[in-house]
């Protein structure tokens, strides 16, 4: 296959809840996508929409010069790019590879290196914004990694976001995501435990967030409506990833010695919800673990009201 | 002195940060005040604008059939109730007892015992919106108690809040109140925690804040300007009490047997502050705490893009 066809062709793996979108967005803008996941229904519309699949993460970077990838965490990326079938079995010196995933900042750094080894830039670009920016293209991305290679997909990432950044070396791109969903995952877990201290002393849960709503707790009170309407099947972020996040961010400090008591708290209630089997569910069913150790349950209501999501 | 003058004073207990622009609002209302503060420097701009002072709150409930107390915490709520000098030892029969302050359920069910043996009626009207709205006005009250008498209360409380709601019986407004705070004074800490590691991992905190403000976490950043501006000296809330809000509700919490895990861990860090010796500072400078366990410092900034 001449070079000029591997130049034309963007690679895809990955294309999944978040995945799915950003890859549609590539499409709609005018790019032929060759796709891979391991679960062959994800990449329906896709194919519908024009794109080709490969076979593994090797064919889809034996085929093109510049490959996205958008995988659950560690583990999958770790496979992607080193596993028999990986990128690195595929790529050619010169290539361009952009994760978009939530990475470890240490495995960033790592494969990093066997890329670079390899001749292969590797620019580390998680997103936030969640399915509903995915959708509609306006994601912030956090990208990072060497800057000439990050300026030649800039025009792809703009296809994909609204707030295209550099931030760095490779890994800071992961820790500015990393920071930013420590931070939601965290801060909606004390709503959780007050919602249910205040029913189970006996407040009308309607009634409560329609008070918070008007007291200084009203920043907070976002997802309210998600955590009364108890919406946790189809979630657009999985408790299984949030865990991970967070217990991702909590290495991250670890690493740099900073205590961090409200992460770590927040962490035991992940791992308690996850061992519960809400693991497919959405994060925020940790309101069940804090139910269920409260042994008291708030009724689910339908309330006015949507709210910011992953 | 005659009946009818009691019933045209209102009676001021705790004129402090958030009581002093409470009274303020209601003098602007056109109403005479009692007032009485352990302070007298924290009176003095009411004394000028026509309120006159007492100097104990008994001498405060034995001028006025309607006194409202503004005041740190249950042991001075009690103290300012059933202490020596206290609302109870100058009240008549018929008074009307409204306490703006946060206090612990149980502190309001003991002082509801004691007053309604006094024929005392006792309003549970905790506020939420901090000084600057205080300032104008613009509060929300969680009133509960006996809800004819609160009825007679809500054209004052009119000036002082937007939101005037009845919730129940006394107790309810203190169990709002409360829910309402431990989510305030919890859900911050872990934007501090995480600006901590950020710093520390060799992040600019000021480009972070930008980036941060822009992705899913933007709305837990609007208080970030103040932490990084650092000026925690004559605050509107300090540590002493944000310790004390987070320490009422886990009292609750135990007391209805419902675990709390982050509740818990941000008063580790309030306790932490107070041994520092921060009780006067900014609740906020729990991230000078959080600085000082992670070994590092950020430089106090000002954020040039308020949000």
């Amino acid at each position: 296959m001449p070079d000029s066809s591997r130049d034309q062709l963007i690679g895809f793996i990955g294309t999944g809840n978040i995945g799915n979108p950003m890859a549609r967005n590539l499409i709609e803008a005018g790019h032929q996508l060759v796709i891979f996941d391991l679960r062959t229904e994800v990449m329906e519309n896709l194919l519908e929409l024009g794109a080709e699949s490969a076979e593994s993460c090797a064919e889809v970077a034996s085929r093109c010069s510049i490959v996205f990838s958008s995988l659950p965490g560690p583990p999958e990326i770790e496979a992607a790019i080193t596993g028999a079938d990986g990128i690195l079995a595929g790529a050619s010196p010169g290539d361009i590879h952009v994760d978009l995933s939530s990475n470890s900042i240490t495995t960033v750094r790592r494969l990093a290196q066997l890329e670079s080894d390899a001749g292969v830039s590797y620019i580390d670009a998680p997103v936030t914004g969640g399915v509903p920016g995915a959708e509609s293209g306006t994601l912030t991305v956090l990208g990072s990694g060497d800057a000439d290679a990050f300026e030649r997909v800039r025009p792809l990432l703009d296809c994909i976001g609204s707030n295209v950044f550099h931030l760095g070396e490779a890994g800071a791109g992961c820790l500015f995501k990393l920071l930013n969903n420590v931070i939601i995952l965290c801060g909606n877990q004390i709503v959780q435990e007050a919602l249910v201290l205040g029913t189970k002393a006996g407040l009308d849960p309607e009634d409560l967030v329609e008070k918070l709503r008007l007291g200084t707790a009203r920043p907070y009170m976002g997802l309210a409506p998600y955590l009364l309407g108890k919406r946790f099947d189809n979630p657009s972020f999985t408790l299984r990833l949030a865990e991970k996040d967070v217990s991702l961010a909590i290495e991250a400090a670890r690493a740099n010695q900073v205590p961090m008591p409200v992460a770590n708290a927040a962490h035991q209630t992940y791992l308690r919800a996850l061992s519960a089997g809400l693991g497919e569910q959405s994060f925020l069913a940790t309101l069940q673990a804090i139910e269920a150790a409260a042994g008291h349950e708030i009724p689910t209501i339908q309330i006015e009201g949507g709210g910011a999501s992953l | 002195m005659p009946d009818s003058s009691r019933s045209q004073l209102i009676g001021f207990i705790g004129t402090g940060n958030i009581g002093n622009p409470m009274a303020r609002q209601l003098i602007r209302g056109g109403h005479q005040l009692v007032v009485f503060d352990l302070r007298p420097e924290a009176m003095e701009n009411l004394l000028e604008l026509g309120a006159e002072s007492a100097s104990s709150a008994a001498e405060v409930a034995s001028r006025c059939s309607v006194v409202f107390t503004s005041l740190p915490g249950p042991p001075q709520i009690e103290a300012a109730t059933a202490g020596p000098e206290g609302i109870l030892a100058g009240a008549s029969s018929g008074d009307i007892h409204v306490d703006l302050s946060t206090n612990s359920l149980r502190g309001v069910q003991r002082i509801v015992g004691l007053e309604t043996d006094a024929g005392i009626i006792h309003i549970d009207a905790p506020v939420t919106g901090g000084v600057v709205r205080a300032g104008k006005g613009d509060l929300t009250i969680y009133g509960s108690g006996d809800a004819e008498t609160f009825e007679r209360v809500r054209p004052l409380l009119d000036y002082i809040g937007t939101n005037v709601f009845h919730l129940g019986d006394a107790g309810m407004g203190c169990l709002y109140k409360l829910v309402n705070n431990v989510i305030v004074l919890s859900g911050h800490m872990i934007v501090q925690e995480a600006l901590v590691l950020g710093a520390k991992a060799g992040l600019d905190v000021p480009d972070l804040v930008k980036k941060l403000r822009l992705g899913t976490a933007r709305p837990y950043m609007g208080l970030v300007d103040h932490f990084l501006a650092k000026q925690w000296q004559n605050p509107p809330s300090t540590m002493v009490i944000a310790e004390k809000d987070v320490r009422l509700a886990l009292e609750l919490a135990r007391e209805q047997q419902v675990a709390m895990p982050v509740a818990n861990a941000v008063h580790q860090t309030y306790l932490t502050a107070l041994a520092a010796g921060f009780d006067e500072l900014h609740h906020y400078s729990t991230i000078d705490v959080l600085e000082a366990a992670a070994g590092i410092e950020i430089p106090a900034t000002q954020l040039q893009d308020d949000p």
